[in-house]
């Protein structure tokens, strides 16, 4: 292969360095507005009225649109009614020229609101008699709201789970309470609109990680065709899931006050508002797993109980993603249950985070795995090798037979690169010279790398131009792992061109639908449709060539723009020629590709070793050293694959040790560290010196182009369980709950102490 | 028609002088304004961003007389006489040449999404004019008010101590 595999410079890279880079919150078009939003103080309250009669007399104060404007439109997967649904959600909508005057005139508005009493947490949710967010019930279902009494959210079983368990030489079991985490992206959800009446074509740019879901709920919203919508998310910052199927509502009240203003329209969030746009919301899970002596898992059984947030949006995918991706995925086990239960509360949006819900739904199963191997008295490494599935082993709830070949290797791996064998110790068996005591702890954790056919299919369109260059279309956004690059190789690789001669259009609703850039599955679905679609077009230039060199097809290739006999090298003509020969002018390819769960299930693979010092006068966890490994069937370009390896020190590192949001559940689930000097992210400060090379395994994915798989969702999920495992090993206390903040580790501690001295 | 003598600043911005009348019309530098909005704004230099507006992220940083600053933290009109130096200063008007910080970040890829590359590179860019050759430490006690959430720092780090190695 000459450009796939390759360390390429990044496409947007010099755009990047110097600033050339437009991200959404830089568009600025003469006569642009600004949109500002009046937002709820009550969690749960019906509008009864919106009187902005005082704020329309002044100047410079262009249009309004409130929530009972938006009674019957779609978005989040909800129909939308005269009511708002958590603290914070926007009412009131203004344009204005400047943001000033919008806020002013906001002032000037009246809202009477009637008050309700709302759901905040997910025990007063899930009681019978609670308070309904929506009319159908509390429980999420495929099926929509449902009443508490119908039942869980959704419930599988492979064999006899109970049983199994019950017959096992060893159990174990352990109930883990996972807490809310911001995604903290840099650039929020932002957004222009911009109503052209003459195209009668309404332009949107989206900080957004999925332009034709936005494309489908505002058009749906607007009751306009699909394409006069056009989406448009060329650089974006950053997303880790939150930009994933989310069209605010303030982005349908800015389209709405585009089209009434006749004027383009900016949003851009303030800190305190993006912060309460998606949430990974707390979750509480429970595990029983069990085992014979010999170590050979018999039975696993998972409960998730997840807030859900006040609307549908990806609940039950993420649902989905805490307890299939994990229970019937990680280990191999003929008899395995999951039940899921997610509730609607009046709190912000459940959107998609990286690690779909087995971030979370991971961190109590490793535990659990943690303590099974434990009481087999099994190494936990010597465990997973014995445990982890190969390649054609059915998992997740299709059964579907596993493409991803290299678990065990990178376990391997990752475990001689950390040198476990020589550092695994009994829990608190080692106290570090300064006296702090010394832990170790290795986590895997899989995702998704495809999206069923159901949910969308990959396409891209391939042009070959006069001059032998060439523009790729795939609609799929880059939100920074460098996905456009990708696509920019693999379309060089598979016409036949060189690097250097394609340009990519991305992020885009007026290139083909590929679905959202989700679920670490843009390489595969976008990957194989831009392989397909540059297939097509080489098949065409050698048609076209075989006539002009008086040659069979079968005896031409296409290599670095010239289209050669293979046998004669010397016998060829560049690409250029071929395009620019009679009754060409342009060949376009086109691919398609799709798949389901059933015919093949290629999973993510993230596995994290790591070391960490506690020290127990203060309950300072440090992470001494730490060891990311992925198999990711074939890297497209290593450095973007260690690049996103590395994206582990900020969410994932932070969420166990330093990040978590001060919800008031008394006022109105309020969230009381909505900046970011309160809510502690990891800076280069915290742990850059800790991480290790990244370990690349490459054991060729047969689903995936050139053999290559996605891996950048499953970046962060490895590291939480391991730091928690890795705490245990260094002072025997197995947590409950995250965050594993000072505080509540020293308490623990002195827990442990009073117990032991009793 | 007005003739009001108006109050004014200059600025210099990348190397050219900026006048901006001070007073409450729109056409007008309030005096509240700050720096990252009239740069973003007013001269549509949008290389530095606005985060979190409060001074917690670096997004925004910018270079005001050799030293590292956040514009959103920091008024115009207190820059009045100032030389600022923003990211889009770093690039070589005429022959497109970037600042070696620039080159560096391109070829170890230095970032992902990007958004906190503006921030981070003009804050490495101050440290450097006044200490060229800095210890790890010294460059991580520099970008520690710098967030970036795809988790990049470890690649800053890496590239600039590469580059300064290299140089020295
Ligand atoms: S925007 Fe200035 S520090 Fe965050
Ligand atoms: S590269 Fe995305 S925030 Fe730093």
């Amino acid at each position: 292969m000459d450009i796939v595999g390759k360390n390429v410079e990044r496409l947007d890279a010099r755009a990047k360095a110097t600033g050339a880079a437009k991200f959404t919150v830089d568009i600025r078009e003469v006569g642009m507005l600004t949109a500002k939003f009046l937002r709820s103080p009550y969690s749960f309250a019906q509008i009864v009225s919106v009187d902005t009669s005082e704020a329309e007399k002044m100047p410079g104060v262009y249009g309004f649109v409130d929530q009972l404007d938006l009674v019957g439109r779609t978005t989040h997967h909800d129909i939308l009614d005269d009511k708002i649904r958590f603290f914070g959600e926007a009412v009131v909508g203004v344009a204005a020229e400047t943001e000033e005057l919008a806020l002013e005139a906001l002032e000037k508005v009246q809202v009477t609101y009637r008050v309700l009493p709302g759901v905040l947490d997910f025990e007063s949710s899930a009681k019978e008699d609670a308070p309904r967010v929506w009319p159908g019930g509390n429980v999420a279902t495929w099926r929509g709201a449902s009443p508490v009494s119908q039942g869980s959210s959704l419930r599988w079983e492979k064999g006899n789970t109970q049983e199994a368990i019950e017959k096992a030489d060893h159990k174990v079991s352990i109930t883990v309470k996972t807490h809310t985490q911001f995604h903290g992206a840099l650039e929020p959800h932002a957004c222009t609109a911009s109503w052209d009446p003459g195209m009668e074509v309404l332009r949107m740019n989206i900080s957004s990680q999925g332009v034709y879901g936005n494309q489908e709920d505002i058009a749906s919203s607007l009751h306009l065709n699909l394409d006069q919508v056009q989406v448009t998310a060329g650089f974006v910052g950053g997303g880790f899931g939150s930009k994933a199927h989310n069209t605010c509502k303030e982005y349908l009240m800015s389209a709405i006050l585009a089209q009434r203003t006749l004027r383009p329209v900016r949003y851009e969030p303030e800190r305190s508002e993006e912060c309460i746009t998606a949430l990974r919301h707390e979750a509480t899970f429970s595990y029983e797993l069990a085992a014979d002596n010999d170590g050979t898992v018999k039975g696993i059984s998972m409960k998730a109980y997840r807030v859900g947030g006040a609307h549908t949006s990806l609940q039950m995918n993420f649902l989905l993603g805490s307890t299939e991706y994990v229970a019937p995925t990680y280990l191999r086990s003929p008899n395995v249950c999951y039940e899921g239960w997610s509730v609607y509360t009046n709190m912000p949006l459940c959107a998609a985070y990286r690690g779909f819900g087995y971030f979370e739904g991971g961190i109590g199963f490793a535990e659990a795995v943690d303590m099974l191997a434990e009481e087999i008295g099994m190494d936990p490494v010597e465990f997973l090798l014995k445990n982890v599935p190969v390649k054609g082993d059915p998992v997740s709830t299709d059964q579907g037979p596993l493409t991803t070949a290299g678990i065990r290797e990178t376990v391997q791996a990752c475990a001689d690169a950390i040198r476990w064998k020589a550092k695994y110790h009994v829990p608190g068996g080692r106290k570090l010279p300064d006296g702090r005591m010394h832990g170790i702890g290795l986590c895997h954790a899989m995702g998704r790398a495809t999206l069923p056919n159901f949910v969308t299919s990959g396409n891209a369109t391939v042009q070959v131009k006069m001059d032998g260059s060439v523009r790729v279309f795939a609609g799929i956004s880059d939100i920074g792992q460098g996905q456009a690059t990708a696509i920019k190789q693999i379309a060089a690789e598979s016409v036949g061109v060189p690097f250097d001669a394609v340009s990519v259009t991305w992020g885009d609703t007026v290139a083909p639908h590929t679905g959202d850039q989700v679920a670490s599955s843009t390489t595969m679905m976008t990957g194989n449709a831009v392989k397909l679609a540059g297939d097509d077009a080489r098949r065409q230039i050698i048609e076209v060539a075989a006539r002009l060199l008086k040659e069979p097809e079968e005896n031409l290739q296409v290599k670095n723009g010239f289209v050669s006999s293979i046998a004669d090298p010397e016998k060829r003509m560049p690409v250029s020629a071929v395009i620019k020969s009679p009754g060409v002018k342009v060949i376009t390819g086109n691919g398609n590709w799709s798949i389901t769960d059933i015919q093949a299930s290629p999973r993510s693979l993230v596995v994290t070793a790591c070391e960490v010092a506690v020290d127990t006068e203060t309950g300072k966890i440090q992470l001494l050293n730490m060891v990311q490994g992925t198999d990711c069937g074939r890297a497209i370009c290593k450095t973007r694959v260690e690049g996103q390896l590395d994206g582990v020190l900020s969410g994932g590192v932070g969420y166990v040790l330093s990040e978590d949001c001060a919800i008031d559940f008394k006022d109105n689930g309020r969230i009381l560290n909505l900046n970011l000097y309160d809510y502690k992210m990891p800076t280069a400060l915290d742990c850059v010196d800790i991480l290790q090379p990244g370990i690349i395994m490459e054991f060729p994915d047969e689903v995936g182009p050139y053999g290559a798989r996605g891996m950048g969702e499953a970046t962060l999920s490895a590291s939480a369980p391991a730091i928690m495992n890795a705490v245990y090993n260094a002072i025997g206390i197995r947590f409950e709950a995250t965050p594993l903040t000072c505080d509540k580790v020293l308490k623990a501690i002195k827990a442990k102490q009073n117990k032991e001295s009793i | 028609m007005r003739t009001e003598q108006k109050e004014y600043i200059i600025l210099n911005v990348n190397g050219i002088d900026r006048k901006f009348t001070v007073g409450e019309d729109r056409t007008d530098v309030q005096p509240s304004e700050t720096l990252a909005e009239t740069l973003r704004n007013r001269l549509d230099l949008t290389a530095a961003k606005v985060s979190c507006d409060k001074g917690a992220c670096g997004c925004c940083t910018v270079i005001v007389d050799g030293e590292a600053t956040l514009s959103c933290s920091t008024l115009t009109v207190e820059c009045d006489g100032k030389h600022v130096l923003t990211l889009e200063g770093l690039e070589d008007p005429v022959t497109g040449e970037l600042d070696p910080i620039q080159q560096a970040f391109i070829d170890h890829t230095a970032f992902q999404c990007g958004y906190c590359t503006p921030g981070v590179i003009m804050t490495v860019k101050a440290l450097l004019m006044k200490n060229p050759h800095p210890t790890e430490n010294e460059l991580k006690e520099a970008l520690a008010g710098n967030y970036c959430r795809c988790g990049s720092h470890h690649q800053v780090i890496e590239t600039v101590m590469d580059m300064t190695r290299e140089e020295a």
